[in-house]
């Protein structure tokens, strides 16, 4: 079939539009389906693609949210979105969580507008107890889920989460500053009983010494006294008898053999 | 101060209150030991072991603790004398032929003789004596002596000789530290008197 020349540029014009449509399309799609890729961490604290926000209530959020991030280092995330995500909204809320957080505590709101589950909440820290932090985070839900309208319940929400988590963050401070502060003085008690067992050990062992040589002065003067080391016998007039002239001979024998019994 | 207040005959062993030239008794003298035994005295040495029933180990134990007595007492000597004589020859004679008899060792004094003891053991009929010489016989007490010979028994019948020999060593050493302290004792308690008399 031949087409006439006239007709091409409306051709082109509607192949233009179509291929505008398609992308536009496409490129909403990929962002709402696409839930393997983590979205870069947005410049605010939140991030609504789902447009559920005015940018009056964004700019009002935003303002809590930074200040709650700058003096109590929570950094709490509002996320919406239009669709589902795939893995599922407490894990999807739990990924943007971490891979964003800068702060030692963090939370992530994650609400798909006309979801009837409402909201889902997912907070963690460091050096927080995970089965801690995920009970405080229901409890706070569970008062939020009181307000009437769903937007209301968002902020309630994210207000209730940053109090718990704001206490958590301050009582593990403060009990690793009691731990800190119970340590070092644990460890100067045990430095000082160290140098108390030192000095006793050095001025037992002195004193010991001490009394060894104390005793040996002792008992080596009374021997020397009791028993000199050398005796001298007196000098006395030789008995001299039988004609002999060295000895006069003794009666001192004694007999080994054992003697003949006689019947 | 003197422990033995009579002497001996060496022969008829009786006890006399005076010495004499010759035994009261039996007439027993120097003259006649010597025509009694007509050998050539040998030299009186430490260990004149002629029985040979100590051997160089025995002798070098025995050895330690006389010249450990030697040097505690410098005055005294001590020798061993080891026989095997037949009956009826005294033992005691004997050894006071051979104190009087012997030569002196090459470098002894006839002062050092008298300050001598000899022991006698007569390996064949199992008899032991002793003789003191002149100087160390009046520290000496007969009985404490006698004792220490009769302690050599048991070993000596049961033909131990070394270890007879090393107890009675012990024992002379501890019966002449006795008399030493007793003669001190004696000269202080002297020496007292003579002050309080003064």
């Amino acid at each position: 079939m031949k087409m006439s020349w006239k007709y091409r540029p409306w051709l082109n014009a509607v192949a233009v539009c179509f291929l505008l449509v398609t992308s536009m399309q496409a490129q909403e799609e990929a962002f709402d389906v696409d839930d393997s890729i983590i979205p870069q961490r947005p410049p605010s604290h939140i991030f609504d693609p789902a447009k559920w926000l005015s940018p009056d209530e964004e700019d009002s959020i935003q303002l809590q949210l930074a200040k709650q991030y700058k003096e109590h280092e929570i950094d709490i995330y509002i996320v919406t979105r239009a669709k589902q995500p795939v893995q599922g909204a407490k894990t999807y809320a739990r990924s943007l969580g971490e891979a964003w957080s800068r702060a030692p505590v963090w939370c992530v709101i994650f609400y798909v507008p006309g979801d009837p589950s409402g909201f889902h909440v997912q907070a963690g820290g460091l050096g927080l107890d995970p089965a801690r932090v995920n009970r405080a985070v229901s409890e706070a839900s569970r008062r939020a889920r009181r307000e009437m309208t769903e937007k209301d319940r968002v902020m309630a929400a994210w207000g209730e989460c940053a109090e718990v988590l704001r206490f958590m963050h301050n009582a593990r401070d403060l009990s690793n500053e009691a731990v800190v502060e119970k340590r070092n003085e644990l460890r100067g008690e045990w430095i000082s009983k160290e140098k108390w067992k030192r000095i006793i050990m050095v001025s037992g062992v002195g004193l010991l010494i001490l009394l060894a040589a104390a005793a040996y002065f002792f008992f080596s003067s009374t021997r020397k006294k009791r028993c000199p080391a050398v005796y001298h016998f007196p000098d006395t007039a030789w008995r001299k008898r039988y004609q002999a002239p060295y000895s006069g001979g003794s009666g001192v024998v004694a007999n080994c053999r054992r003697k003949k019994r006689t019947r | 101060m003197f422990k033995r207040a009579s002497v001996v005959c060496p022969s008829c062993l009786i006890r006399f209150k005076e010495r004499a030239d010759q035994c009261p008794n039996c007439q027993f003298d120097a003259q006649r030991a010597v025509e009694q035994f007509p050998f050539q005295p040998p030299v009186m040495q430490r260990w004149m072991d002629n029985a040979k029933v100590f051997d160089q180990a025995a002798r070098q134990e025995v050895d330690q603790i006389i010249d450990r007595i030697i040097k505690q007492f410098p005055q005294v000597s001590l020798f061993i004398c080891t026989v095997e004589l037949d009956d009826p020859i005294s033992l005691s004679e004997f050894g006071f032929w051979m104190m009087n008899a012997c030569r002196l060792e090459e470098g002894q004094s006839e002062e050092q003789r008298a300050w001598s003891i000899l022991l006698l053991i007569d390996v064949k009929r199992k008899l032991l004596s002793l003789t003191p010489g002149y100087a160390i016989e009046a520290f000496m007490d007969d009985a404490d002596w006698q004792e220490a010979l009769k302690m050599m028994i048991p070993d000596m019948i049961a033909d131990d000789y070394r270890l007879s020999l090393r107890g009675f060593v012990k024992d002379a050493s501890q019966l002449l530290r006795k008399s030493a302290q007793e003669v001190m004792q004696t000269l202080k308690e002297n020496h007292k008197k003579q002050k309080n008399l003064k």
